[in-house]
């Protein structure tokens, strides 16, 4: 029984102007903007292609950089990819800002065209599918008087409602995979590249996680038609309802988070505070014996001030610490108050399993201020151990690859979202069983 | 009859859902933007510019003891005034750069055998990437600013109004039933649309007057004539553009059977041009000029000025410039290469940030032709003194100011008699001092009538476009089949 309602629904509704409209237009805008996206990460790739290559041929072992590596699936969520620097820059003083490198960074009024990546066209554009799908599933049979002809007959109410579900599902997900296998086909063919095989895992992840995005505006879809009578309303509801998850909610909670900033001020005036008082102490530095020609001198003075300097790093690095705390603290909270909207979490999660998320950005400075330390240290071995700084900067010869995120902690990233993606799911699938079948027919 | 038609239609949008639905979130979301533009630390970057400001007058005031320094460290720096009405049309504009360095002063060594030179740094405009602080790890896709709510919220409630407006009275059978009178259809069309105009209208400007209300009574901001022309002038621009997507309606109302369907197509219509041209199109036309990377920039940058110092292998052939009683020659040697050296640097400067304004410039003209939302974001833009353009007049205001400082320094240098009237070099300038209200300020020009002169064509584009949409409503319902 479910079978026969499925199957009248489906072909319903692949038959509807409404799905090929969307399809058709879903997929042109995936072609544009993975065609886009494509070129914009060969040009980044090639940016760091050279950028690496001129390293390596004349490494610097007193003041080097280390490059984060553009990632694939940035063409798939494009998330903080182009936002933050990629290139971060040792000089033995503590890490300097990352700076930008690539293509697209130099010119900053590039922040003007923002692009719309591939999760974004699915799960804006098939979201809308979706509701058009929806909406009149139930409030538009009850108006064509078709919903009481199809129950006068011993047709279990949940059938139907499970039969519509299913043919939802269906409909959906051709446009879904139709996208995701086009996106795949440009990128090796159009591209050549190859995916390793955990980013076919990460990739298959995001198309489940797109799927249960649009099975969410679908049900949502199924839940106002099964509370509404006429489908013009529901329509009009459900279009809010769209307006509201994909541009309001998440620029009202940015908007808002982003302006509100008395929050937190930037440390650098209590920064300059404590490099003008080491400096001062400098100053008042080495007495008359302490020569520069006169090395092993030189050196007691130097490690005296190693000390000083250590110090005064520690406490700037605790300002900047709890400044930069702050602003992720923020940003998580943006992010909690997004999730109410399943097209935002579908976003977040995408980010986080294409690795262009923020805690990606977070992770190459962490291992990049990791390494300052020991290259310090080995800086210092100049005047503390002449003979084994020669062997340690001919030890220094390679570039360092920071390690890229691990799929266990990509996956924990988006399992807040995934998580909430699915208990919608149940939530939205309960509720609309629920309503359809306490529906009035009369 | 007009009349007539306009109240049958005030009275039925007034009591409808819909109506009621765009009360509510017309007045939400500007209650929320004149909040969170309260809330924002507006204040703040008013006070930082008016520090900055003071910071400059006394940088310069202070080199006002010799003008030879002044022309070495320069106009110090050129700062963009916040704007008042950043809540208007906010895009982007914490991306822009908020001030330029124009400062010179530290010195560079130069030997040659027995004698030194040290030639101080030339100011030039120094572009510099300085935003305001922010914090990058929240993305903002929208700024919820007017042009948010009224470009893309605006049009849609327009849409939701005027998709049944023909079509949805074809189905019910009252289409017939009206025109069964001597009602003309041009009659019945302009009703309609003013009818939905009104009901449109009517919550927008009670929502405009809350949102300035809650700005004005916070006292952040002091909205002078000027503001209240612009903000008067982005409201009639709203209306024309509202009305345009109202005429749109009236136009796929009228031409479909169905209500369902004309909600279709506009809606299609709405994600196309609203959604999705101003936010792709650009990305895609602009990687059709390709603008050098800032690596290549760099290198580029680096060769020209290491070919200048080539060129001047025998600079010290006449001596230095600093001995007790310098030659004119050597002052006219070095003054050539520093003014050379410092001229090729800013040039480049200039023409990359030039490349880049052309590259944005273009994608942006190729979208004002796709979308009318475009054109309304950048008049909103235009009006609001934010932007892309209000950027580029800062630059352009940058220049000229550096023309009209050159031309200060050599006037006023002309009056020494003692100077050996060569520019550039410090020694070759005259060492007098100057009085710090002679030298010329930086203005931004900004004014209404500037402001009213730019954007111009573009709301002439959009009443052209509103009145075309009317007349294809009108000329399309003429002949068509209302049974």
């Amino acid at each position: 029984m479910i079978w026969i309602v499925t199957a009248r629904e489906t072909l319903d509704n692949l038959m509807s102007l409404k799905f090929l409209f969307g399809t058709v237009l879903c997929l042109a805008l995936v072609v544009i903007s993975t065609v886009v996206s494509l070129r914009d990460y060969q040009s980044r790739m090639d940016e760091y292609n050279t950028a690496v290559a001129d390293f390596n041929e004349k490494p610097d072992s007193f003041y080097f950089k280390m490059y984060r590596k553009p990632e694939v699936l940035s063409i798939f969520a494009r998330g903080f990819e182009k936002r933050f620097g990629n290139v971060a820059g040792l000089i033995y003083m503590p890490v300097q800002a990352s700076g930008f490198m690539g293509a697209s960074e130099g010119a900053e009024f590039s922040a003007e065209f923002a692009s719309i990546d591939f999760v974004f066209v699915v799960r804006v554009i098939v979201s809308l599918l979706a509701i058009f799908l929806a909406y009149d599933a139930v409030s538009g049979e009850y108006e064509r008087g078709t919903l009481k002809l199809m129950l006068s007959r011993p047709v279990p109410r949940s059938s139907v409602i499970l039969g519509k579900l299913i043919s939802g599902a269906i409909c959906l997900l051709i446009p879904l995979i139709m996208s995701f296998i086009i996106g795949i086909l440009i990128i090796q063919l159009v591209g050549g590249l190859a995916f390793t095989s955990e980013e076919w895992l990460r990739i298959s992840l995001m198309f489940v996680v797109t799927v249960l995005c649009v099975m969410s505006f679908y049900m949502i879809g199924l839940v106002v038609s099964s509370r509404t009578r006429q489908a013009s309303t529901s329509l009009l509801i459900l279009l809010l309802i769209w307006i509201a998850g994909v541009f309001l909610i998440p620029g009202v909670a940015t908007s808002a988070m982003d302006r509100y900033r008395r929050m937190a001020s930037t440390p650098d005036k209590d920064v300059a505070a404590i490099n003008s008082d080491f400096y001062r102490r400098k100053q008042k530095g080495p007495g008359p014996e302490y020569h520069p020609n006169n090395i092993d001198a030189y050196a007691k003075y130097r490690i005296k001030w190693d000390e000083l300097e250590d110090e005064k790093d520690r406490s700037i690095w605790n300002l900047r610490k709890r400044y930069l705390d702050r602003l992720y603290s923020q940003a998580d909270l943006v992010q909690w108050i997004c999730r109410l909207s399943p097209s935002e979490s579908c976003m977040y999660a995408s980010e986080a399993l294409a690795r262009t998320y923020v805690g990606a950005y977070r992770n190459f400075m962490d291992y990049v201020r990791s390494y300052h330390g020991p290259h310090r240290e080995m800086i210092r071995l100049i005047w503390k151990d002449r003979d084994r700084y020669r062997e340690e900067t001919k030890k220094f010869k390679k570039l360092i690859e920071v390690p890229p995120v691990t799929f266990s902690a990509s996956l924990s990233a988006a399992l807040p979202d995934i998580c909430a993606l699915a208990i919608l799911n149940v939530l939205l699938f309960m509720l609309s069983v629920l309503f359809f079948i306490r529906y009035d027919v009369h | 009859m007009l009349w007539h038609i306009m109240k049958r239609e005030i009275y039925d949008h007034f009591t409808s859902l819909r109506f009621a639905f765009t009360i509510g979130l017309i007045t939400l979301l500007m209650v929320l933007n004149a909040l969170i533009f309260v809330g924002s630390d507006y204040e703040q970057r008013l006070s930082e510019y008016s520090q900055n400001q003071a910071w400059v007058a006394d940088q310069v005031r202070a080199s006002c003891e010799h003008l030879n320094e002044l022309a070495t460290r320069g106009p110090v720096g050129f700062y963009k005034r916040p704007s008042a009405l950043a809540f208007c049309a906010n895009d982007q504009e914490d991306e822009l750069p908020m001030r330029i360095r124009a400062q010179g002063g530290r010195g560079t060594y130069s030997w040659g055998g027995k004698m030194s030179y040290l030639f101080k740094t030339l100011w030039t405009l120094n572009y510099v990437r300085d935003v305001y602080q922010r914090n990058s790890m929240i993305r903002t896709f929208t700024a919820l600013d007017w042009s948010f709510i009224i470009g893309v919220v605006m049009s849609f409630v327009a849409i939701l109004f005027t998709f049944d407006a023909i079509s949805g009275e074809r189905e019910r059978g009252t289409l017939r039933l009206t025109l069964s009178n001597p009602v003309p259809r041009g009659a019945l069309m302009l009703g309609k649309f003013l009818g939905s105009f009104i009901t449109i209208a009517v919550p927008l400007v009670m929502g405009m007057l809350l949102n300035l209300l809650i700005v004005n009574v916070s006292g952040v901001v002091s909205l002078g004539s000027g503001e209240w022309a612009r903000i008067g002038l982005m409201a009639a621009v709203s209306f024309i553009y509202v009305s345009l997507f109202i005429g749109l309606g009236l136009v796929v109302s009228g031409r479909m059977a169905r209500s369902s369907t004309s909600l279709l197509v506009l809606l299609l219509i709405w994600v196309v041009l609203v959604v999705l041209v101003p936010n792709t199109l650009g990305s895609v036309v602009s990687t059709l000029r390709r603008v050098p990377s800032q690596r290549e920039f760099e290198e580029q940058r680096e060769a020209a000025t290491r070919e200048v110092h080539d060129s001047m292998k025998d600079r010290f052939k006449y001596g230095s410039p600093t001995q007790p009683d310098p030659d004119v020659k050597a002052i006219k040697l070095w003054a050539d290469f520093v003014t050379k050296l410092f001229d090729t640097g800013s040039r480049l400067d200039d023409e990359h940030l030039d490349s880049q304004f052309a590259q944005v410039q273009l994608a942006r003209r190729i979208l004002r032709s796709a979308s009318p939302t475009t054109i309304y974001n950048y008049t909103m833009e235009s009006l609001a003194d934010t932007g892309f353009e209000r950027h580029r007049q800062f630059v352009k205001a940058a220049r000229r100011h550096r023309e009209r400082f050159i031309d200060f320094i050599k006037a006023t240098d002309r009056s020494d008699s003692k100077s050996f009237h060569i520019y550039y070099l410090k020694e070759g300038l005259s060492d007098k001092p100057v009085s710090s209200d002679n030298v010329p300020r930086f203005a931004e020009a900004t004014g209404v009538s500037a402001a009213i002169r730019n954007t111009f064509t573009h709301i002439g584009v959009l009443v052209v476009l509103s009145v075309l949409l009317l007349l294809i409503s009108y000329v399309s319902f003429l002949r068509c089949d209302v049974r």
